[in-house]
């Protein structure tokens, strides 16, 4: 359990970013933490705390008394437990969503506050804009960020490393997301259905909205899903 | 001149096998509760006591920290996780999304290997008389079916949740009973690709562990009727 704060969530980021894009490579060791903190504006115990979700990821090793060296992502990705997702395909994710997210949105109907619902809308109405300016690239960012909020109205911290796992997997999917507007007006409109059942506090619409939204998904990414047949009809 | 091996070496070598069994015998200790939420340790002592080096031993609490059995903070020692009610059955719910998903998964592709593997481990849950041992070995099943699914990130949610309530139980202090009957009826379930049995055992199984870990009195009174 890594307490998580969201200068910690930014950094880690941040970092994640920078070895995506190779910065430093394989085998290399980061900066020292004095110096890595100073360039991003951070405090060092924030830093530890990021370069331990790194670890985690089997993205970095920390050296006793050395330093912290980056590993070969992809050396990492099927031998580490803690770096399944990077070996995830979209189906598997869709899968996990269809999982966990009806379930969430249910919470989420049954606690939120007004304010919380406003918060929601606000996101909705960036995605709005984003299909109204055709700015596909916010338009994907607000869909991210609107996951990400219902996961945190869970308030439930054992969802927090599987939200950081999807929507790592939505921006790493972020290519099949933008491809094209209409897909982003049915998703904003799935979306709202998911929040009206939201506002209302019906727990059991609000799933239905978000199943019928992931499935619709796969159907856009042209994955065909299998979902098992719940037996028991429960 | 320094005794450790190169940066480049080791980070070929990410798991060694000696951190597998090292992981075993720490988790078997927590699960024994020889190593509980009160104990005080670092990442040093611990490899001593272990006779480990203190970089596997890293490894391991990395590891366990993604399954919540070990806390670890910034400038702080790492501890056991220490559970209260509320996240146990936030925990249990999760569980059971996750789990009854997997199952059925599993139940579409069952493989001989891993039912082969499953199979060596039921049979040594059978033979098992360690308490400690015996949980753990209950935590792998659970994970080692997840794993049939072929859906690794929702494989790896359900291994931040099996052992942490298996923590529970430890931590409760209550009777085990003896989970290999369950599994083998869920195993056989498996292989027949019976998902709708499968599905029941699995239920049966989380209602009974909701019902013991989350109503503490009723537990308390199971046991001292038992004993």
């Amino acid at each position: 359990m890594i307490t998580s704060s969201t200068v910690v969530t930014s950094v880690v980021e941040k970092l994640r970013a920078a070895l995506a894009r190779g910065q430093w490579r394989s085998g290399e060791m980061l900066p020292g933490q004095r110096e890595l903190a100073e360039q991003l504006g951070i405090s060092r115990p924030s830093l530890r705390e990021a370069v331990i979700v790194l670890e985690t990821l089997g993205l970095v090793r920390s050296m006793p008394g050395k330093g912290v060296v980056v590993l070969e992502a992809s050396l990492s990705d099927g031998q580490s437990h803690d770096s399944a997702v990077a070996a995830a395909s979209l189906e598997d994710v869709l899968q996990l969503r269809y999982t966990l997210e009806p379930f969430i949105v249910g919470l989420v109907a049954q606690s939120i506050s007004s304010k919380e619902v406003g918060q929601l809308r606000l996101t909705l109405m960036d995605m709005r804009e984003a299909l109204e300016a055709n700015d596909s690239e916010a338009g994907v960012s607000a869909y991210i960020a609107f996951h990400e909020e219902l996961f945190t109205l869970t308030s439930n911290p054992i969802f927090q490393s599987v939200v950081q796992q999807t929507s790592n997997a939505l921006k790493q999917s972020a290519e099949v997301l933008r491809n094209s507007p209409e897909h982003l007006a049915e998703r904003l409109e799935e979306n709202e259905a998911v929040v009206r059942a939201i506002r209302s506090k019906n727990s059991a619409q609000a799933s239905v909205e978000m199943r019928r939204h992931i499935l619709r998904e796969g159907q856009r990414m042209g994955i065909e899903l299998n979902i098992p047949e719940d037996n028991l009809g429960s | 001149m320094n005794n450790y091996a190169s940066p480049q070496t080791l980070a070929t070598l990410p798991v060694r096998p000696s951190v597998d069994d090292l992981y075993s015998r720490v988790l078997d200790a927590i699960f024994e509760q020889r190593i509980h939420s009160a104990s005080r340790f670092t990442e040093e002592s611990l490899a001593q006591m272990f006779g480990a080096r203190r970089s596997d031993m890293r490894d391991v609490l990395t590891r366990l920290s993604h399954q919540q059995v070990i806390i670890l903070r910034v400038n702080h020692r790492p501890r056991v996780a220490e559970l209260d009610v509320e996240q146990t059955r936030q925990t249990l719910h999760a569980r059971r999304l996750a789990e009854v998903m997997l199952v059925r998964l599993a139940c579409q592709r069952p493989c001989a290997q891993g039912l082969k593997r499953l199979r060596t481990l039921v049979d040594n849950e059978r033979q098992c008389a360690e308490r400690g041992r015996a949980i753990r070995l209950s935590v792998e099943f659970h994970l080692q079916l997840a794993q049939m699914a072929g859906n690794a990130p929702l494989a790896h949610f359900l291994e931040s949740l099996v052992p942490l309530t298996s923590l529970a139980i430890a931590q409760f202090d209550l009777q085990q009973k003896d989970y290999y009957v369950e599994h083998m009826e869920m195993l056989d379930a498996l292989e027949r690709g019976d998902a709708a049995t499968a599905q029941v055992v699995l239920n049966r199984h989380l209602d009974y562990l909701e019902d013991l870990l989350l109503n503490p009195a009723s537990a308390l009174g199971q046991n001292c009727a038992a004993g």
